[in-house]
């Protein structure tokens, strides 16, 4: 069992973790049953703490700025664009749509009938005697 | 339990609640560091923020070789408050200019002993040489020994042999 002159050169070592396990675990066992050197440890904790401030804290303006500057950060999701093979196939197809449609106005093109009808002169045909049908005859 | 790196990861995304844990995390730990080298809350507001507005936009997980992001971000803190306090006199201790706390000691004995104590250690640190006190900020502010070693960019035999130093200065300004 330590004592508490043994203990006492090691409270500050204690209380900033620095302490060899050995020594760690004699000033636990101590801490545990002497109020003397358990008060003066607390007192040490309490001062450090005090200087180190931990109480502390930014204003939350601060964290507002801040939070505000994270938001920012978020973009806008991507546009997602169809996979690289759905795209080769659109442009597959559209390409044979595109020839098939040429294709076939081609071909249109091919049957119609040439014409070797003369240009009629139809000028004359003004004058030309009416033709009665039935429904003027009546 | 999400790690300070993975929250880190999602903060850097735009993920706000991710930094609000994150930043809950070290607004007391880091504040603290960053006024006691300092001293002046304003000033102490500003670098805190400049902190972690720096580490927010610096390159993803880079961690500039350090081990963890608490190293990483102390590191930061620490260069920053360098940054301000160049030029000034290193006598203009932030601790001089921090109150003591008011000790909460049951009684008026109590209270006088542990203001002497508090009034002998804040003495002790604002004498420690720059080095030993590097070691008590980041130490108190709750850095490991390998975290300290990372932001001080010392190997570690080195860090626990100022440790050694620091508690014999103190010990022996409070007994």
């Amino acid at each position: 069992m330590s004592t508490c002159p043994d203990v006492e050169p090691h409270l500050f070592a204690y209380q900033l973790g620095a302490c060899e396990p050995q020594v760690r675990d004699d000033v636990d066992s101590h801490l545990l049953v002497c109020t003397a050197c358990l008060s003066r440890f607390l007192s040490h904790k309490r001062v450090i703490e005090d200087g180190a401030g931990f109480e502390a804290r930014p204003s939350a303006q601060v964290h507002h700025r801040l939070r505000a500057s994270v938001l920012a950060k978020k973009a806008p999701p991507p546009r997602r664009l169809a996979p690289v093979w759905v795209m080769g196939l659109a442009a597959l197809f559209l390409g044979l749509v595109g020839i098939g449609v040429g294709l076939v106005m081609a071909a249109a093109d091919a049957a119609k009938p040439v014409s070797t009808e003369l240009p009629v002169d139809v000028t004359g045909l003004v004058d030309a005697p009416t033709i009665h049908t039935a429904t003027n005859v009546l | 339990m999400e790690t300070d790196e993975a929250l880190y990861a999602l903060a850097r995304q735009g993920d706000a609640n991710a930094f609000d844990r994150l930043y809950a995390r070290y607004e007391h730990r880091l504040f603290g560091f960053i006024l006691r080298l300092l001293g002046a809350r304003a000033e102490a507001e500003e670098v805190f923020h400049d902190t972690l507005l720096k580490v927010l936009e610096s390159p993803p997980a880079q961690f500039e070789g350090a081990p963890r992001f608490s190293a990483w971000l102390f590191r930061v803190a620490r260069n920053l408050c360098a940054n301000r306090h160049r030029g000034r006199a290193r006598g203009d201790s932030a601790l001089l200019r921090l109150s003591v706390a008011e000790p909460s000691a049951p009684t008026p004995e109590d209270r006088i002993s542990e203001h002497e104590r508090a009034t002998a250690l804040n003495r002790a640190v604002t004498k420690l040489p720059e080095t030993l006190a590097d070691v008590f900020h980041l130490r108190t502010s709750g850095l490991s020994y390998e975290e300290i070693a990372a932001v001080l960019e010392l190997p570690i035999g080195t860090v626990k042999s100022r440790m050694n130093s620091l508690v014999t200065q103190l010990r022996g300004a409070v007994t």
